[in-house]
């Protein structure tokens, strides 16, 4: 199963995700995409540092499936982490049918 | 209203200052997240699904134009434009960052507000009757007692650590509009045979994954003795309530454990022992504190109002306002109004920017200058006069904030649910939405009734489903959103926990069945008058049952 890596930024608590370089990105479609448990794991190895350095907190995996789209997050939590609310709240649209 | 001294606002200042040198300490990485947290909680800043979350308390519901105004300046300045009105008479900014939070808490400051004790195992913000000070069914406004009990509870260092959060809720009236039932102690003013006014005190209620009614544990404490018997209460819980067990820890949990006559005997002989010591309320301190909730000086006026009597004649829609949104109030010729935040399809208990400078600058010319948050997640301005009706009705509806719906199949308690909590198991606001628009019609919610639904996102139940009469609760069942169902909950002073009916529902089916429960009730019904937990507490729960799964 394909998973990303996941967290909240320290300064302002939003959703992050493992750059395929070096950092984080907002958007779930940039995220790195790890195959096989062996290699996501050595990524949060990677996640980890990066709550000591003080950038993110409660780094988690996420499984996703991946298509022509980009990658989903398979359960209703992590994809709504990653689409924000599915309601149309003041001054905004609503997201994308989850 | 109470207003801040200069104890109070070097203290809520100095906290501010503390904050923010955490905050700094966590950025620079002097503190690690296992250190900070307890301590941004304890200033109110939780992480959520998508930011961080500040719960700021309105203690006992009351709040002036002056900090209305501000929670719009700090939504527009430091969130997305908007807040949520919570079922704890608190409001909840969605997405704050952590390195605003200290200016935040500095703006709140600056109006004599903060977000102390909303969160963590102490004692949590005190809320009140939203008709408090108004009601005409009232023995006495209890704000001055909920102001006495925050000013002594405030970071009072023997109960920053209980084994877990407790609630306390207040009502000068019968009619109970605090749920003070389903909070770890209630109070209800009432009257002994000697005319003498003071307490009912009920202990031992709560909701969540194990929901309890309240014991009444004593018919009358004098109101001088209302921190003594407190303090005994809460000095048998911190001794003896569980520490083991986050989910056993309550008090409810204590008092249901070791039998509500165990838990009197132990409270009353603490508060024997203890009770002419320091916490005896002097009769002045009580009168200075009351001085601050002096009603407001309304003018003489005829019961009746022709201007409004002649426009309800003529327009159904503000008809339907006055008769479900304006309630009696002590002072004849005034209206206490609710202000609903449940706009048919919309979500409950947000307010935008510009709702809550509209409600304010409403309730400087109509109300006194004064602003209730309800449990209900709705607005209240007590103090309208009722000439005045027929001109606030035109500015409310001129902003949306007109709905008639207070207290019908409409006015939805629902918990911000998985759209926006960390702990949700499924969604509750969409729910909310689909049902108010599926009975949106004013017709058909005037013709079902008075009527509650409430909404959890998950088993720790802040939507207040196991007392609405239709209680809804969100679980996730092998990853897929599932609604169960519950009926002949109420909040009031006939406090029931609903009963489950049987199996959940899925989000498709959820609505549909809620209208069958509608559709069973108006059927069993014997009259247009016999509301819908009357004829439920007739029939029970079988015809529902039916209704909703088959014969058997």
């Amino acid at each position: 199963m394909t998973k990303v890596i996941t967290a909240n930024r320290l300064t302002d608590g939003k959703v992050v995700y493992i750059a395929p370089g070096e950092g984080w990105v907002e958007a779930i479609a940039e995220a790195r995409l790890f195959e096989g448990d062996t290699e996501a794991e050595a990524a949060m190895a990677s996640a980890r540092a990066y709550v000591k350095r003080n950038v993110v907190v409660d780094p988690f995996l996420v499984e996703v499936a991946v298509s022509a789209e980009g990658p989903k997050a398979q359960t209703l939590r992590n994809a709504i982490r990653a689409a924000g609310p599915t309601i149309a709240y003041h001054g905004r649209g609503v997201t994308e049918k989850i | 209203m109470y207003r801040y001294d200069e104890f109070d606002s070097g203290f809520v200042a100095q906290r501010v200052a503390e904050f923010r040198d955490q905050v700094d300490r966590r950025l620079s990485g002097a503190l690690d997240e296992e250190q900070f947290k307890p301590l941004r909680l304890m200033n109110g800043v939780y992480l959520q699904l998508h930011a961080y979350m500040l719960r700021i308390a309105v203690p006992y519901g009351t709040l002036s134009s002056r900090q209305m105004r501000k929670l719009a300046f700090i939504a527009r300045r430091y969130d997305r434009g908007y807040g949520h009105f919570t079922t704890r008479q608190n409001l909840q900014f969605n997405w704050p960052a952590l390195a605003d939070c200290p200016d935040i808490l500095s703006e709140l400051a600056s109006v004599e507000m903060h977000a102390i004790q909303t969160s963590g195992n102490c004692i949590r913000n005190v809320t009140a009757d939203h008709f408090a000070g108004a009601a005409a069914d009232e023995i006495e406004d209890p704000r001055p007692y909920a102001e006495i009990l925050r000013q002594w509870s405030s970071l009072n260092p023997e109960y920053s650590y209980l084994p877990r959060k407790f609630k306390i809720a207040l009502t000068g009236a019968a009619k109970d509009r605090a749920a003070i039932q389903v909070h770890d102690i209630g109070y209800q003013l009432v009257r002994n045979d000697a005319g003498e006014v003071g307490f009912a005190v009920y202990v031992g209620g709560g909701q969540g994954r194990t929901p309890l009614i309240a014991h009444r544990i004593r018919d009358f404490l004098p109101k001088a003795d209302l921190l003594a018997y407190t303090n005994a209460i809460l000095r048998i819980y911190n001794l003896e309530g569980r520490r083991d067990n986050k989910y056993k820890a309550r008090i409810k949990i204590l008092v249901h454990e070791k039998g509500v006559d165990a838990i009197r005997s132990a409270v009353e002989a603490d508060f024997a022992a203890h009770r002419d010591e320091e916490l005896r309320l002097p009769e002045a301190e009580l009168a200075r504190i009351q001085a601050y909730f002096a009603p407001p000086p309304l003018s003489l006026r005829p019961a009746q109002s022709a201007s409004v009597a002649a426009r309800m004649a003529q327009d159904a829609a503000f008809a339907r306002f006055v008769d479900r949104n304006v309630a009696p109030h002590k002072v004849p010729g005034h209206g206490i109004v609710t202000i609903s935040l449940k706009p048919i399809g919309g979500i409950p208990g947000d307010a935008s920017a510009e709702d809550m400078e509209v409600i304010a600058d409403l309730a400087e010319t109509y109300s006194h200058d004064e602003i209730r948050v309800s449990h209900e997640q709705n607005l209240v301005l007590p103090h309208v006069a009722l000439d005045d009706l027929p001109a606030l009705y035109e500015r409310l509806a001129a902003q949306g904030l007109a709905t008639a719906n207070a207290g019908l199949v409409t006015d939805i308690i629902a918990c911000p649910g998985l759209d926006y909590c960390a702990l949700a198991t499924a969604r509750s606001i969409p729910v909310a939405q689909r049902i108010s628009e599926r009975f949106g019609a004013p017709e058909r919610a005037a013709e079902i009734g008075a009527l509650t639904v409430n909404i959890s996102g998950c088993i720790n139940a802040c939507g207040h489903h196991h007392v609405g009469h239709i209680g809804i609760l969100g679980l996730d069942k092998k990853g897929v959103e599932s609604y169960q169902i519950t009926l002949g909950g109420a909040a009031d002073e006939t406090c029931s926990l609903g009963e489950l009916t049987g199996p959940g529902f899925s989000t498709d089916e959820i609505v549909d069945a809620i209208e069958t429960v509608v559709d069973t009730y108006l059927k069993v019904r014997t009259h247009k008058d016999e509301d819908f937990l009357t004829a439920y507490r007739r029939v029970g729960i079988v015809p529902f049952k039916e209704a909703l799964y088959g014969r058997s």
